[in-house]
């Protein structure tokens, strides 16, 4: 655990203080944490674990956080490091990965540059339900994966996510322009397998 | 009889169907979506959006896939039992 190193301590509360913080900061992040978790792991037990993990971790720490900052941010880095360093070796998650799709997407995340289109139009993504979604979005390796989680769905700024992240604003941008990517290929893969006309402009010019 | 929004973003006829600069475009589109981008970038993506076919198309795959992940992935409550674990075990610190 490294927290304690890369986070110091900033004010020193009391007791009685630690619990009104910690009830008044945190628990409100509760549900936005455990769905965080969940679509890390993919697993609810995992996601339960992982959750109280963080929660027993930022309470231990609660004097490197100062009362009225970012609380949800403090807290998804937390859970982001105790995924990588404590679930990320245990999980079943390597197994889900196509190291096809990392390779190919993490030797150009550094080089935005490159042009790529996918040919998907915005008809077929609102056809398609949640569950379809949520399918593309789970098939995604799981640093694709967080990055739309935390922009997304969460919300978060692209400096938030830098600190959650621990990564230059530039690589949250670039990071998250390759997820996008992979995800509508992801999307149009489901579409077409489920029958739906993925390129119908593009048929129709033919 | 030519619509409002026709005349901010010009009509389907009047848009170019191939954009030169689709890399830096959907860049530029991904700013906006995700509420990032400067006056200065908002101002040069609407002057796209009227002219290029491409960039509003681009534009409304992207919007849409953004709104799908908030609106319309289930999101799960958090189990009472693991609130009363987590408490139960920060009151015994």
């Amino acid at each position: 655990m490294s927290e304690q190193e890369e986070i110091p301590t900033l004010q020193t509360y009391s007791e009685t203080e630690k619990h009104r913080v910690f009830e008044k900061e945190f628990m409100p992040h509760i549900d936005s944490m455990y769905n965080f978790a969940f679509r890390l792991t993919n697993d609810e037990d995992d996601a339960n674990d992982l959750v109280q993990d963080t929660y027993l971790k930022a309470f231990r720490f609660i004097n490197s956080f100062e009362e009225g900052t970012n609380a949800k941010a403090w807290l998804f880095r937390i859970l982001k490091n105790s995924f990588i360093n404590d679930f990320r070796k245990k999980s079943k998650e390597p197994s889900k990965v196509d190291y096809q799709d990392v390779e190919t997407t993490y030797n150009s995340e550094e080089d935005a540059e490159t042009t790529q289109t996918v040919d998907l139009r915005a008809e077929t993504v609102q056809d398609l339900i949640g569950d379809e979604i949520a399918n593309a979005l789970n098939s995604l390796p799981v640093d694709f994966r967080t990055v739309i989680i935390l922009c997304d769905i969460e919300g978060f700024t692209y400096e938030e996510m830098a600190k959650i992240l621990d990564i230059p604003i530039g690589t949250v941008r670039s990071r998250l322009h390759r997820a996008r990517m992979l995800l509508k290929e992801k999307l149009k893969s489901y579409a077409k397998n489920l029958g739906y006309d993925v390129n119908a402009d593009t048929l129709a010019e033919n | 009889m030519i619509s409002e929004a026709e005349k901010v973003q010009g009509t389907p006829q009047q848009k170019k169907t191939h954009c030169e600069h689709e890399g830096e475009c959907m860049k530029l589109v991904q700013l906006i979506v995700d509420g990032q981008a400067t006056e200065e970038q908002m101002a040069q993506f609407k002057n796209n959006m009227a002219k290029c076919l491409p960039c509003e198309n681009g534009y409304e795959l992207e919007k849409c896939i953004k709104d799908a992940m908030q609106l319309r992935i289930e999101k799960k409550c958090v189990p009472t039992s693991l609130i009363d674990c987590i408490k139960k075990k920060i009151s015994g610190l």
